[in-house]
């Protein structure tokens, strides 16, 4: 390859159009383009930014990819970390909006791929999850909303609260609840979901296009050919074990993010859920294990006993009406939620982007939490060729890291701390964080904040919380620099309406 | 035989002595069946027709055994048929609902009478606050509440899937959970096999505790303190510990079983673990025991006096609770076998070898099943001894000695000794006693003759509630009567216990009366509410205060003497506001008390603040009319509410958080839903 185009450096963009994550990586060689990489453009169900409407992120990547000479956007590939909806809400088909895009390849986790057995088994269980997810705040509102809310006794208005809430962490797999969308049933029984819809229409538009889609594996080398010169990038994630599960810090000293605060440890399939789940995914024939835990005539259907002098005089008396327990059963559904999402996030394609040259990575680990994050030290990577071959692991990679995309929009569990945070030791470390403020509680933890402006010294980018203002950054001399760094650092920001970009070399 | 017509004395009901599923691993279903010996009582009839089946809805206890996940109910168990009777009850069968309704029936009602007999009274659910617009009491936020009686807790053996089980005081209810097990070792069940909670003798009787030391200290619930809510936790395992293992065929298979090593120390902690075992969390405070090492032998725990001060982990500090009243319990045990030791060994500690001699068998299972109802019992009535609010396992402590040394005078097993030195081991200490020695642990005695101008006032109420209270058997009817007394019947003369307190307030003997009680009531409602607290409730013309209960104990001791106690518990409540210095330091805010809110709202400008508790527990002598002790935990003890403060501040846990308000589930379902949380047999990814 010709020296002037060797990549040299990458800017990436950050788009400030809420609560998602959407970053357009443009490689350069000379100052010039060379490769276009998107990873995600997904945003909150339902939400938007009144700053920044979508149609202006859209306007801009088109602007941005087409070329002087052409009409059409080209990119050169596109990454879906993993399948929740603030990733990846925009490749859904019904917006069409890659619809008209050159798409060179998609990558993604090879969770996503097809042909893997153990990928399709962990798709199925999750998809069961979510519809069981579905179901459980359906009927939580259900039951809610026989009661008017005026006359809502504390503890139904927080049985209704602990349904809205249900049915938020629906929203990662893009459920509305009320409209009852998101997820559709097909012929064959399967039930798929929007998000499912939208990673099939992106893989379909890059299969239609270009190369189709890669499926990678953690420990691998996304192969040179499909990149620029100049460039490698490492795979770290998802993780191929029960890690997979790990959401959770562990407890007490090995605890190993940040904060104190105490955590309990799920698992999906866990004995607790799988009655739950079986519950809410039967389809009630005679046939099916529904979970119950007796033989079929053991009991009497509520709706028949609703007919008994005893029960109507005790279980459905009015002034008892206190001590129904019509719906405990269904408070599961918050582990099971939370364990969802824990396990979709860990299924995220984890990529270190490394500019050869200086040696400079970029971190961008979608949304991984713990069980990723301590998977990634199992690897080793070979690089290099002849003579000139060496080994790289990922405390390396890490101690390199010059931009961290912050994981899981800053939450407590998804930046790990000794085998993590604390191993990025480069001065030059900048940490972006594509959030909108009051999202949800906790995001952006408050330890891990501190964290990250101690290691970043201050050059913490978050894209769209007014509490945290990009603009400021440049405005105002950041304390933990000196005026000579401050100077650099705004030299490589752009701070934009619609974006913010940063320039690693 | 009683005359014909008399009912029996009792009900003989079988269930299973361990989890069914932890009988495997021991090899021996023989000792899995225990027979409980229940008091009779009149069950509840299907319907009014005469010859209707029974159900199982006692004095005490309502079981409706319906299962929303299922869709099912499953039908009431007849007690009272004839062909269940002549049997003792079901056979134990995991497979038959009834059976599961039976078993709860029967752990719950032992446990109830366990707990009525070391209490010297009948037991109360802790009553429902209904909205009472009739009343002429009006609180100052507009909601009047008056106590309503709960007579029975609702029971549901199936009411989750769930490896979980709770009570909820909000329902009054009791709800168990079952589950497909898959545990981390598969002898021990067969994978895809159902376990049932309701059908464990601990957690029943551990969720029965919950509700019933609710019904005695509401304010038990409050995590206020480290201990607090370990405290409910530990005390909860405790109950379902000892009484587990006061049944002697229980340990007689056991014991036979050990084949010889008499000095296995670790004989009873490590059944005490096992026990536990299928049920996950429940069986985790026992973890402080000991546990198994690398070679797969049951090591019992050393404690360390240090455990106290560094544990302060709910779960870690309420085991530290549950090791030292077990070895309490361990210990008396062992002084009370060596005499049978010594002679079944000849002095040398060594059995020949072989099958122990069932006699020996027979005398120790005995000794530790009677050990064991013994410290339960003191375990028990300690709680009268207990303030209020705010319970420290120091204070809990106190409350043993004293109530065991006002029942018993000549402790010639050791039990005293034997638990302040279990507590001293795990550097339990009480703050503010001069040393670990009895005299001083036990709560002072209000000195007799002091005070007496204030005490006889209310000793001579308290002897009118006596002889009112005193000879009813209907709890309804005590209730009502004791909240009668609490209010001042408009119709009867007597007095009323917050007209009695107005009095005093109103005299010149308020100071001292303040002082005894730890209450506060400022001259005016301006005063009161300036120190932030509310005004005009129980009494229009003085601080709010709330009477916990009223109750007549009255309790037989070893050497034939009666004691006739009237227990009485105050409470108040204040908000207290803080702020944070320069240099990172809370204080008080002094200067913004608030009179906290019903609906949690506070003042502008209070960001930090706590619901801050004082009050008091009153021991009368009925017999001479004394004041015996006053427990008290003083509303204006600043050191308290900073340790509050600090302790409850930045204490919310956060996954559940981030997406659940923490009003939002907690409310729903109460504090003790997530609390085990836990499901056996679902490793931590320890070491990963």
């Amino acid at each position: 390859m010709a020296a002037d185009s060797v990549v040299d450096a990458i800017k990436v963009r950050m788009y400030r159009h809420g609560f998602g994550d959407c970053f357009l990586l443009s490689f350069m060689a000379q100052d010039r383009r060379v490769y276009s990489l998107m990873i995600d453009c997904g945003i909150k169900l339902n939400t938007s930014s009144k700053i920044v409407p979508p149609e202006h992120m859209l306007a801009d990547l088109k602007q941005q990819l087409t070329p002087a000479d052409g009409d059409t956007p080209q990119l050169d590939a596109l990454v879906a970390t993993h399948e929740h909806w603030d990733h990846i809400a925009f490749f859904h088909p019904k917006r069409k909006w890659f619809d008209d895009f050159q798409i060179g390849t998609v990558w993604m986790g090879w969770t996503e791929d097809p042909e893997d057995d153990e990928a399709v088994q962990i798709n199925s269980r999750l998809r069961k999850g979510v519809r069981a997810l579905q179901q459980a705040s359906r009927k939580l509102s259900h039951n809610s909303s026989k009661t008017p809310p005026a006359s809502r006794s504390k503890r139904e208005k927080a049985l209704a609260a602990f349904g809205d809430s249900v049915a938020e962490i629906g929203e990662f797999y893009g459920l509305g609840l009320k409209s009852g969308s998101g997820i559709n049933y097909r012929k064959d029984q399967k039930i798929s979901t929007d998000t499912q819809e939208a990673m099939e229409h992106i893989t379909g538009l890059a299969k239609h296009s270009g190369g189709g889609a890669r499926y990678l594996k953690p420990g691998t080398l996304v192969p040179a050919s499909d990149l620029p010169a100049g460039v490698r990038i490492y795979v770290l994630g998802p993780p191929r074990d029960k890690l997979l599960n790990k959401s959770n810090p562990s407890a007490g000293n090995k605890q190993e993010t940040y904060g104190t605060k105490k955590q309990a440890h799920f698992s999906l399939d866990g004995n607790g859920l799988g009655g739950f789940l079986q519950a809410m995914n039967s389809s009630g024939t005679d046939d099916e294990d529904n979970g119950n835990p007796f033989r079929k005539d053991a009991g009497v259907p509520i709706e028949k006993m609703s007919k008994d002098a005893w029960f109507r005089a005790t279980y459905l008396d009015k002034d008892q009406q206190y001590r129904n327990i019509d719906n405990d059963w269904l408070n599961i559904a918050a582990r099971l939620a939370l364990q969802l999402d824990g396990a979709v996030n860990n299924t995220s394609l984890v990529l270190a982007i490394e500019i050869v040259k200086t040696g400079s990575v970029l971190l961008f680990p979608g949304d991984a939490q713990v069980g990723s994050w301590l998977s990634w030290h199992q690897h080793e990577w070979q690089v290099g060729s002849g003579s000139r071959t060496r080994k790289v692991n990922a405390e390396e990679l890490l101690n390199r890291t010059v931009l961290y995309k912050v994981s899981h929009h800053g939450s407590h569990n998804a930046t790990l701390k000794d085998q993590g945070l604390e191993m990025m030791t480069h001065p030059d470390l900048v940490a972006l964080i594509p959030e909108q403020q009051e999202s949800y509680n906790g995001i952006i933890d408050k330890e891990l904040l501190t964290a990250l402006n101690r290691r970043c010294r201050g050059r913490v980018i978050v894209s769209a919380d007014i509490n945290h203002k990009p603009e400021t950054l440049v405005k105002q001399q950041i304390p933990q620099l000196s005026a000579a760094e401050w100077k650099r650092f705004k030299q490589k920001l752009t701070v934009d309406r619609v974006f913010v970009e940063y320039t690693v070399e | 035989m009683g005359n014909p017509g008399t009912p029996p004395a009792c009900r003989w009901l079988r269930g299973y002595a361990l989890d069914p599923g932890v009988s495997l691993s021991f090899g021996s279903y023989r000792f899995n069946e225990l027979t409980y010996q229940v008091r009779w009582e009149q069950l509840e009839t299907r319907t009014k027709a005469a010859g209707a089946p029974s159900v199982p809805t006692g004095e005490y206890v309502e079981i409706i055994d319906i299962d929303p996940a299922s869709g099912v109910v499953y039908e009431p168990v007849n007690l009272n048929d004839p062909a269940v009777l002549v049997q003792d009850g079901l056979e134990p069968n995991v497979g038959n609902p009834q059976f599961h309704q039976q078993m709860v029936y029967a752990v719950m009602m032992t446990t109830i009478a366990n707990f009525e007999q070391a209490l010297g009274r009948k037991l109360m659910w802790s009553a429902n606050l209904v909205a009472d617009p009739g009343s002429a009491r009006r609180r100052r936020n507009g909601i009047p509440l008056k106590p309503s009686f709960v007579q029975r807790l609702r029971v549901y053996p199936h009411a989750l899937r769930q490896g979980n089980a709770f009570y909820d005081p909000e329902r009054k209810a009791l709800l168990f959970g079952y589950f497909q097990s898959r545990p981390a070792s598969r002898q021990l069940q067969l994978p895809g096999s159902t376990v049932f909670t309701c059908l464990s003798h601990d957690i029943i009787a551990h969720e029965t505790t919950h509700a019933i030391l609710d019904g005695i200290h509401r304010r038990y619930i409050d995590g206020t303190h480290p201990d607090t809510l370990a405290f409910h936790e530990a005390f909860s395992d405790l109950v379902a510990l000892l009484q587990h293992f006061s049944f002697p065929e229980v340990l007689r298979g056991q014991i036979a079983q050990t084949r010889g090593d008499l000095e296995q120390q670790n004989l009873l902690s490590q059944l005490a673990m096992e026990f536990g075992q299928a049920t996950g969390s429940y069986g985790s405070l026992r973890d402080a025991l000991g546990q198994y090492d690398t070679d797969g032998h049951w090591q019992l725990k050393q404690p360390d006096p240090s455990d106290y001060e560094t544990q302060l982990e709910p779960h870690a500090r309420g085991g530290l609770l549950v090791a030292a009243i077990f070895e309490a319990f361990v210990t008396v045990y062992q002084c009370r076998v060596e005499r049978i030791r010594r002679i079944a060994t000849g002095g040398s500690g060594i059995l020949p070898a072989g099958a122990i001699h069932p006699d020996l068998v027979e005398e120790l299972a005995a000794a530790a099943a009677r050990t064991a109802s013994e410290v339960l019992r003191i375990c028990v009535r300690a709680l009268d001894y207990c303030p209020p609010m705010d319970l420290t396992f120091g204070d809990y402590l106190r409350a043993i000695i004293t109530a065991d040394m006002d029942l018993v005078s000549i402790d010639d097993k050791g039990y005293r000794v034997a638990f302040v030195e279990a507590f001293r081991r795990r550097g339990i200490s009480a703050p503010g006693v001069p040393s670990m020695a009895l005299e001083d642990l036990a709560w002072p005695r209000h000195p007799l003759g002091t005070d007496q101008d204030i005490t006889t006032k209310i000793a001579e109420f308290l002897r009118e509630f006596a002889a009112k209270v005193g000879y009813l058997t209907k709890r309804e009817e005590i209730f009502n009567e004791t909240q009668r007394f609490i209010d001042g019947h408009r119709k009867d003369k007597n007095v009323g216990l917050h007209r009695l307190i107005e009095e005093l307030i109103q005299s010149p003997l308020s100071r001292k009366f303040q002082k005894i009680t730890g209450l506060m009531f400022p001259e005016n409602q301006q005063a009161c509410e300036a120190k932030g607290i509310e005004w005009g409730y129980l009494s229009e013309r003085l601080a709010s205060y709330a009477v916990g209960n009223i109750a007549l104990a009255r309790r037989s001791s070893p050497d034939g003497r009666i004691l006739n106690h009237v227990i009485v518990t105050l409470a108040q409540k204040r908000g207290v506001a803080f702020r944070q210095s320069r240099d990172g330091q809370w204080s008080i805010a002094k200067k913004h008390w608030f009179v906290p809110q019903d609906d949690g709202a506070v003042p502008a400008g209070v960001s930090d603040y706590i619901q801050f508790r004082g009050g008091c527990t009153l021991i009368f002598d009925l017999d001479d009319l004394s004041l015996l002790y006053a427990i008290n935990k003083p509303l204006d003890d600043e050191k308290r509410m900073l340790q509050q403060f600090e302790y409850t501040n930045g204490s919310l846990s956060a996954a559940p958080a981030m997406y659940f308000g923490n009003d939002s589930l907690q409310a729903a379902v109460g504090p003790f839903a997530m609390m085990h949380t836990h499901v056996p047999g679902e490793g931590d990814c320890h070491g990963c």
